[in-house]
């Protein structure tokens, strides 16, 4: 498949003041892209923009309002003459490793709202420009998309829903010369993963994982890795990435893998004592 | 795994009044279970209650309103005396095959609504009595959650996120005794399906499937594999049973099958046709 060349192409990267989002736009932006970088901070997005360059623009937008997407990308046009690409990157964890019977409601609802119905949103608002220009829309799966989500589930509900959304968009945008892909990602040294994991209640996260994964994949990745695997699935018009690569094949070996490890975290008491542990009433939560 | 006996238990069935709901309250009631039938429409659970028999109870509930699931359950807890199996049935479909770009915001969501967060609202309000009672919480999806959504992606998006919840659930209500199942159907012959399928765009979605794949089973045999499974505590229900291996190689097939679907004339030209109807339809 002939490359496709990031030089003069616009690109949004919603929450993209920071983390994986801000590396994406950065590393766009290297090869030639003008990027609007959006994000629920306002300052922040101006920020991150004057840093990352003169073809960067900061735009002030909330994913889970699909009029605040349309304008984003009314003023991304207005900018720049189109747009190319969309990165729906905006995404948050839950505030509480928790299970979904003892998560309060509206931080479980409050995950899908930003993580699915956000790439929804944005690339609504983007496919009219998209599918004209023969653009490409990237959404940000995760190993989640396909391991088992106890004590995250609306992560895991959230992130199989997206991957399920571009692989019907790409199927659907294929006549009209677009594409989407879906980029998956590990662990990502990111303050998403840092606040979840390492920093609430103690680094209880980050334990709970140790008793579950293998250490081999626990390997965390940087920002600045997972942007250029964006850049680079771009360039590729790939269907799917990986970083880490072993995800890969993990993920064309879940039907079978599955049910076993399911099967092995339901009988596992280390899982079942650590299920008690977050679901007892915690004294600084009450 | 020992058997799981539904007689003397209490279910609960949404979406209940006709289809693959109806059948599933139907038959475990012929187990010897109370059941309640909670449908959107008060009669129709009503009526679906009277005919399933007098341990049956008609229930209205909007599963897309949180509140009116928790006072569903409550009533159901009230008239029955517990809850010990939810089966989170309700669903819809877009009323006809659509690309995201064709298709309404609203109409997308709409679909999201019902068919992923009213099954969520429907765990929530279930779980204390589940949890409680050692007993099952079955959440439907589908083929779909692992089928490309093509046409039909807001259905896709919300069957993948039903699956994931449930897998979630079933480890985290282990060391509770109780245990959830993720059930999956393939095309069955119901309202929400033939409204879908039978239109000429729909035929030729079929004829780019291999027959055994569109083969269209009937509520009846739907609602015996769930019953099934519930008796199993299966962690997942499939029928017909040989979507089984299907989900066993999703990771393998999927990448060829979406690949062939982005390349294949056939499949261009429905997807072309199909945003012509929608677009040109809508100004």
């Amino acid at each position: 498949m002939a490359r496709y060349d990031l030089n003069g192409k616009v690109a949004l990267v919603t929450g993209g003041a920071r983390g994986i989002g801000f590396e994406t736009a950065r590393q766009l932006h290297l090869r030639g892209a003008s990027v609007a970088v959006l994000d629920l901070d306002a300052d922040e997005a101006r920020e991150a923009a004057e840093r990352i360059g003169p073809r960067a623009f900061g735009v002030h937008g909330d994913v889970t309002d699909e009029g605040g997407t349309l304008a984003a990308v009314a003023a991304v046009v207005d900018r720049f003459g189109g747009l190319d690409i969309a990165v729906a990157n905006a995404g948050i964890a839950p505030p509480t490793v928790t299970t979904a019977r003892t998560m309060p409601g509206e931080e479980w609802k409050r995950v899908v709202d930003v993580n699915l119905i956000g790439a929804w949103h944005t690339a609504r608002a983007a496919l009219p420009q998209v599918s004209e220009r023969g653009g490409q829309i990237v959404f940000i799966g995760s190993i989640y998309s396909f391991a088992n989500g106890l004590l995250a589930s609306p992560y895991a509900v959230s992130k199989a829903g997206v991957e399920a959304l571009g692989r019907a968009l790409r199927a659907e945008l294929a006549p009209l010369g677009a594409s989407a892909s879906v980029v998956y990602f590990g662990w990502v040294e990111t303050d998403l993963v840092r606040d979840s994991l390492d920093r609430k209640d103690d680094g209880r996260g980050a334990r709970i994982l140790g008793e579950i994964l293998p250490a081999f994949l626990l390997k965390r990745i940087t920002a600045e890795t997972a942007g250029a695997t964006i850049a680079r699935a771009l360039e590729a018009r790939a269907p799917r990435a990986f970083a880490p690569p072993v995800w890969r094949y993990l993920s064309a070996l879940r039907g079978l893998i599955n049910p076993l490890t399911d099967r092995r975290l339901d009988r596992d008491p280390e899982i079942a004592a650590v299920v008690a542990e977050v679901e007892a009433p915690s004294p600084e939560r009450a | 795994m020992s058997f799981y006996d539904l007689n003397g238990k209490v279910a609960l069935v949404t979406g209940a009044a006709r289809g693959i709901g109806f059948e599933t309250a139907r038959q475990m009631h012929l187990r010897g279970a109370s059941v309640a039938v909670l449908d959107l429409n008060a009669e129709e659970a009503r009526e679906a209650a009277e005919r399933i028999g007098p341990r049956a109870i008609g229930l209205a509930g909007d599963v897309t309103d949180q509140n009116a699931m928790f006072a569903a359950i409550a009533e159901v807890v009230e008239k029955l005396g517990g809850l010990d199996v939810a089966v989170a049935n309700a669903g819809i479909a877009q009323k006809q095959f659509a690309t995201a770009r064709g298709l309404s915001g609203e109409e997308w969501e709409r679909v999201f609504e019902v068919d992923l967060l009213g099954v969520w609202r429907t765990v929530r309000a279930a779980l204390p009595q589940i949890v409680e009672r050692r007993g099952q919480m079955i959440v439907v999806s589908s083929a779909y959650a692992f089928v490309n959504g093509m046409g039909n992606s807001p259905y896709a998006v919300a069957k993948a996120g039903v699956e994931a919840l449930g897998r979630s659930l079933r480890v985290e209500l282990a060391p509770h005794g109780a245990s959830a199942s993720v059930a999956y159907f393939g095309w069955v012959d119901t309202k929400l399906v033939q409204d879908a399928f039978d239109q000429e765009i729909s035929d030729r979605i079929s004829e780019l499937s291999p027959d055994f794949l569109m083969k269209r089973i009937t509520p009846d045999e739907a609602g015996a594999g769930l019953v099934r499974g519930i008796e199993q505590r299966a962690p997942r229900i499939f029928v017909p049973k040989w979507w089984r291996y299907v989900s066993a190689f999703r990771g393998l097939i999927n990448p060829l099958l979406d690949k062939r679907m982005e390349s294949d004339a056939k499949t261009q030209a429905l997807i072309r046709d199909i945003d012509a109807e929608a677009l040109g339809g809508k100004s």
